[in-house]
């Protein structure tokens, strides 16, 4: 029996022994409808005895029954709210609210507009390490004295141009915002922020989107690069990429899908420490400072993360030397002169940000307050011993920072809050 | 397709019942057809994907589709060929996804693993883990599997010695690796980078049909 090249280049890859030769042919042939008919073809017969077998992954039952039952993946909160919420009364007075998951089919940035209740997880699991804190179950009502709730972070970003003008993205109207050069910086009725034309032999000019704590924003750059920017965050682009790298600056967080140009690479500055240099690629990077380390977790293709910041490439074999190069699902994490690396990174933990949510997994106390920091401008104090608080789950965005103390309430957390300060008791 | 002469029997009897509890929104039924479609989706996934990671990801979307499209279930026929369906062509599109967006893997892979700071493992050790997931395969498939990797035998050769058809000899082989690969990531949290590092000397030809 003969087979058909497309059919030998699945089989190869399939069996891992593909050569670089055959992974270009399967990628020319892969988008082929003909092909297509073929792949359906092949995969029906595995999938059919598949079928067939009793074949068992245990563990993987057991995930997938955690993340779409128990995280809640699968629920309508206003279901969980209604069976699991022993402490309905203290919420009477609240209006019934109206929800959307709506985050799961990754809507960047659409917040739902009347999301109230948080948790996804009903529980954010929480334990106590030390005996006897029962009695601490039932915390002081601070809270509702709180005359103004505070409110959570929204689009919010200011975008500097050239000359040093200043625009206020959340205020500016849709269309035309300036012009840069020959290219224009027009924002999208989504609030998107677009380069539309990019003039390689016009003048390069230094753009800056910045956005405050409490914000976030999204740009698309000139070679249509997408950038989402965390809260407290910016990246610093030229109007167009005339030079042989793209380069661009950031601080803070900042997730990016690369566009694909093999010829001109995409190095990201981060904060003149570290140099991510990217393929085609998405990929997240954290540098907020108050952060131990700044890391880099990889969702698609590849990038190469260098311990310096690089002036031009290419550059030296010393240089490759000491640099590493994520895979997919990788997290780098670099910090002072160390670069670590570690596979089966959490993913959704580290985009949880560009979906809209909060991802607490197994975070601690510090790193959760951290997080709330950036998003409802507050600022967090302690009072005494505070540990061994391990969070799980997960808690949209988009609710107001009483949300976020009710749940710290259940969970035993002592806390008072007084205007802008959060101060978390023993 | 028909898929009803093409599947067999999953003793599904009270199957439309099931359905019809997890239209409404009945958690426990849908909890049972996790059980009994998970590791069907996982595995076709991971053959196609390589990644463990990925291919639980990619199961956990299928299934929330079919939970949020739960009203619709009471109507299907044929329910496991809608999984099925659904299965394979989202299989396909992450597999091209995939494919289009790993252009320079080859090359990078082997950068990666050398460049890796967790060299912590011995080769040996590796070595064990492997050959105690090969230990695990049902004895049919753990034979072939040998024979076809340790033995160096072509897929023809052990098909004549086995008198089976070469059909089949590949299946077994490409299940094994799937096996494994679940395996390497369930038991051990073999990490990829490590492991490629330590094995790229020793060990090439096996590693490459693992990873």
């Amino acid at each position: 029996m003969t087979l058909l090249p497309f059919e030998y280049y699945i089989e190869r890859y399939l069996e891992g022994s593909i050569t670089p030769e055959e992974w270009k042919s399967l990628q020319d042939l892969i988008n082929n409808p003909d092909n297509d008919i073929i792949l359906d073809r092949i995969m029906d017969s595995q999938l059919a005895s598949r079928f067939a077998s009793a074949e068992n992954y245990p563990l993987v039952i057991e995930r997938l029954k955690k993340e779409l039952i128990e995280n809640r993946l699968i629920k309508e909160p206003v279901l969980e709210k209604e069976k699991q919420e022993p402490f309905q009364q203290e919420k009477q007075e609240a209006p019934q609210p109206s929800y959307s998951v709506r985050f799961l089919k990754k809507a960047h940035l659409r917040y739902a507009a009347a999301i109230l209740l948080l948790l996804i997880g009903v529980s954010i699991a929480y334990f106590w390490m030390s005996v006897g804190n029962a009695e601490k179950l039932t915390t002081t009502d601070t809270y509702h004295h709180l005359e103004t709730d505070i409110g959570p972070g929204g689009e919010k970003a200011l975008l500097t141009l050239a000359d040093g003008s200043t625009i206020i993205l959340d205020n500016a109207e849709n269309g035309n915002l300036a012009q840069q050069g020959s290219a224009q910086v027009v924002k999208l009725a989504d609030g998107q922020i677009v380069y539309n034309m990019e003039d390689l032999a016009g003048e390069v000019l230094w753009n800056t989107m910045s956005t405050p704590v409490g914000g976030q924003y999204q740009v698309i750059l000139p070679d249509q690069t997408k950038v989402w920017l965390n809260a407290a965050s910016s990246i610093t682009y030229p109007t167009a990429f005339v030079d042989k790298t793209r380069k661009v600056k950031i601080t803070g967080e900042a997730y990016f899908e690369v566009a694909k140009n093999k010829q001109k690479p995409f190095l990201v500055d981060i904060d003149g420490k570290l140099t991510v240099q990217a393929l085609g690629t998405s990929f997240n990077i954290n540098s907020y400072k108050e952060e131990l380390s700044v890391k880099t977790t990889l969702i698609e293709g590849s990038v190469r993360i260098y311990n310096e910041t690089l002036t031009s490439l290419p550059i030296s074999e010393q240089q490759l030397n000491s640099s590493v190069i994520l895979m997919p699902g990788q997290q780098a994490q670099v910090s002072s002169k160390d670069i670590k690396v570690t596979s089966g990174a959490d993913i959704d933990q580290a985009l949880a940000w560009k979906n809209g949510v909060f991802d607490f997994n197994d975070a601690d106390i510090r790193a959760v307050m951290r997080q709330l920091e950036r998003w409802y401008d507050i600022s967090v104090k302690y009072e005494g011993n505070i540990s061994g608080h391990i969070f799980k789950g997960k808690m949209y965005r988009n609710v107001n920072l009483s949300d976020v103390l009710e749940m710290f309430k259940k969970m035993g957390i002592n806390f008072k809050i007084d205007g802008k300060t959060l101060t978390i008791t023993e | 397709m028909n898929l009803d002469t093409k599947l067999p029997e999953k003793n599904l009897y009270n199957e439309k019942e099931l359905l019809l509890r997890i239209a409404n929104a009945d958690e426990r039924a849908f909890e049972s057809l996790i059980e009994r479609f998970g590791s069907t989706i996982y595995g076709h996934a991971l053959m196609y994907l390589k990644d463990a990671r990925l291919a639980q990801e990619v199961s956990q979307d299928i299934l929330l589709n079919v939970w949020k499209h739960r009203s619709e279930l009471p109507n299907i026929e044929n329910f496991a060929g809608y999984v099925f369906v659904m299965t394979r062509n989202r299989v396909k599109t992450v597999l091209r996804k995939k494919i289009m967006s790993f252009a320079e893997l080859p090359e990078d892979g082997i950068h990666s693993a050398l460049a890796g700071t967790e060299a912590g493992l011995e080769y040996k050790e590796l070595r064990d883990i492997i050959n105690a997931g090969i230990e695990e395969l049902p004895p049919r498939r753990k034979q072939i599997f040998k024979m076809s990797r340790f033995g160096g035998l072509s897929y023809d050769e052990i098909a004549r010695q086995l008198n089976i058809g070469k059909s089949t000899v590949k299946d077994h082989v490409l299940e094994a690796l799937v096996y494994l690969r679940a395996y390497m990531k369930e038991k051990h949290g073999i990490v990829l980078s490590a492991l490629l590092g330590v094995f790229l000397s020793a060990m090439t030809f096996l590693i490459g049909m693992i990873f």
